[in-house]
């Protein structure tokens, strides 16, 4: 196993130094827009002259993202792979389309452990290595955590990438993957099933427990997209195209606002059954705080707060604003320790009993 | 006992003027909860269920509004779509923003023992203000303003007989 690992390692630092970003490299964090590689950066990426290089071998940026995918994996599995098990595992999402998910979990499996639905962040992105540090302390703590890569998500080609149905589908295929772990992992406990997501998975996070509130005892939803009206202005009429052209949305917020409402999280407040942890920053430049301020009004209102299942909290121009609970800062640490703070709560990581109850 | 501060007793007194304002003024939002939709709901009156599909159907269809829930239950509920519409006055219009609305009948059945069942009718309308293009300015810390549903109460009230007062306008959670 250890030559594998240093292989691995190898092959790694080769490719992130011709790479210039290792993940994602061609969706704008923006739009979520696909860049077309043109010639001359894919020439410099793949390491070949500029001059001897003909347009026509030019990598297509779908093929680019799945290059990506896999350093990704292989990412994951060499930082995490000698601490815990890490698997690359494929289950069955909404109507039945394949979906590639990210598995970790402690390497006790007689064991029964807390369960995780990690979502990934992003408009046509993926489960980045920016987040290992984020499941290594998960497992640590003893969670079991399922990772899908829903539909829409980058890496997985065209066609997975074409299928996006934003609020729509891509929730029922997150909440597949507690099919998948009722199914096939014996050792996850679906009593102590917690949710969590950042940004475009905070917003699915958010749908997955108004929808489905039974299935889990606790959400956390950092910096989530929370109101599309809001989004959708808040934003260059660029990005507005990426709900337009989606059959579900059928339109521009003013030709057909009946689905960016419907598909808001605010707009669905009422059903929150499961505890519910929020944290913002006033100084987001992707999700503006205009979105989580009608959100926290709305559960307000709704009474959500008082019956102790809506907790907010506003951090002031922290560094980093969309990312500042993601990076390592005073603020960024002390987000994540109320995190897990909040999960032992509910989900008990510590419990872990023997499979069969003995 | 603890002494009260000043400014605690000046901010509660305020509170509680804004608290009564509401409740008298029957347009205004309560406090600072200001949820994603405002929303305004009125007594109309009372109707047969087969005078009450009837009417609204057609209020909604003169409003230019597509009704988009009809659900089956002992009570009669009639939704729209959310629709965007022109600002109702000169508040809305300063506003700057792009309005959406949505208009709710609900139809609460009232038996009386010998008499076919009447339909106590409460109309609902809700609004939502929208940023500007490019602006981060939240619309909803404007004041609220309920001429567009008063435009629709008064309709709503003279076909069926109420007297279109105020009964819930509180700030609802949408």
């Amino acid at each position: 196993m250890a030559w594998r690992n240093r292989a691995a390692q190898v092959f790694l630092a080769v490719a992130l130094t011709a790479c210039a970003h290792p993940t994602n490299p061609t969706t704008s964090p923006t739009t979520g827009l696909p860049q077309r590689v043109g010639a001359a950066p894919q020439v410099a990426r793949t390491g070949a002259s500029q001059s001897s290089a003909p347009a026509s071998t030019a990598i297509d940026a779908f093929r680019l993202q799945e290059l990506f995918k896999r350093l990704t994996d292989l990412s994951f599995m060499t930082q995490l792979g000698p601490e815990m098990i890490v698997r690359k595992i494929t289950y069955s999402g909404e109507d039945k389309l394949p979906i590639p998910a990210y598995f970790f979990s402690p390497k006790d499996t007689l064991r029964a452990h807390a369960a995780l639905i990690f979502v990934h962040d992003g408009i046509h992105s993926d489960l980045s290595d920016i987040y290992i540090p984020h499941i290594r302390s998960l497992v640590r703590e003893g969670y079991v955590i399922i990772a899908p890569e829903y539909r829409g998500s980058t890496g997985y080609g065209k066609d997975f990438y074409d299928a996006i149905d934003y609020g729509g589908k891509e929730v029922g295929d997150v909440l597949a993957a507690r099919t998948y772990l009722r199914e096939l992992v014996p050792y996850a406990d679906l009593n102590r099933l917690g949710i969590i997501g950042w940004s475009h998975g905070g917003f699915i996070t958010l749908h997955s427990v108004f929808q489905r509130p039974k299935l889990f005892k606790a959400a956390v939803a950092h910096v989530p997209v929370a109101d599309l009206p809001a989004r959708i202005r808040t934003h260059t009429p660029d990005y507005e195209k990426i709900f337009s052209a989606q059959p579900a949305f059928g339109g521009t917020f003013l030709q057909r606002p009946q689905p960016y409402i419907q598909r808001s999280p605010s707009t669905h407040v009422r059903e929150l059954e499961t505890p519910l942890l929020v944290h913002a920053a006033s100084n987001d430049n992707d999700v503006f705080i205009v979105e989580n301020r009608i959100l926290r009004d709305s559960m307000i209102a709704a009474g959500k707060d008082r019956a102790g299942l809506y907790h907010y909290k506003e951090y002031q121009d922290p560094p980093g604003g969309h990312s500042f609970n993601r990076i390592q800062t005073r603020e960024g640490v002390e987000s994540w320790n109320e995190t897990l703070a909040f999960l032992r709560g509910y989900l008990s990581p510590w419990k872990t009993t023997r499979i069969g109850g003995k | 006992m603890r002494r009260l501060d000043l400014g605690v007793v000046r901010h509660a007194a305020a509170v509680s003027c804004i608290c009564a304002l509401s409740g008298t003024t029957g347009c205004a939002m309560m406090g600072v909860m200001r949820p994603a939709a405002d929303s305004y709901t009125y007594d109309v009156g009372y109707a047969s269920e087969l005078e009450l599909r009837g009417k609204v159907a057609g209020i909604f269809n003169n409003l230019g509004y597509k009704d988009v829930m009809d659900a089956p239950s002992p009570r009669v509920h009639m939704e729209t779509q959310w629709q965007k519409r022109a600002p109702a006055d000169s508040e809305e219009k300063a506003r700057g923003s792009e309005i959406v609305s949505r208009i709710t009948v609900t139809g609460i059945p009232r038996e009386i023992a010998g008499a076919p069942t009447m339909y106590h009718v409460l109309l609902t309308i809700e609004n939502r203000y929208v940023p500007s293009r490019g602006t981060h300015r939240d619309p909803r810390d404007e004041s609220p303003t309920c001429s567009y549903a008063q435009v629709i109460v008064k309709g709503m009230a003279l076909a069926f007989g109420g007297s279109g007062h105020p009964v819930a306008n509180e700030p609802r959670p949408f």
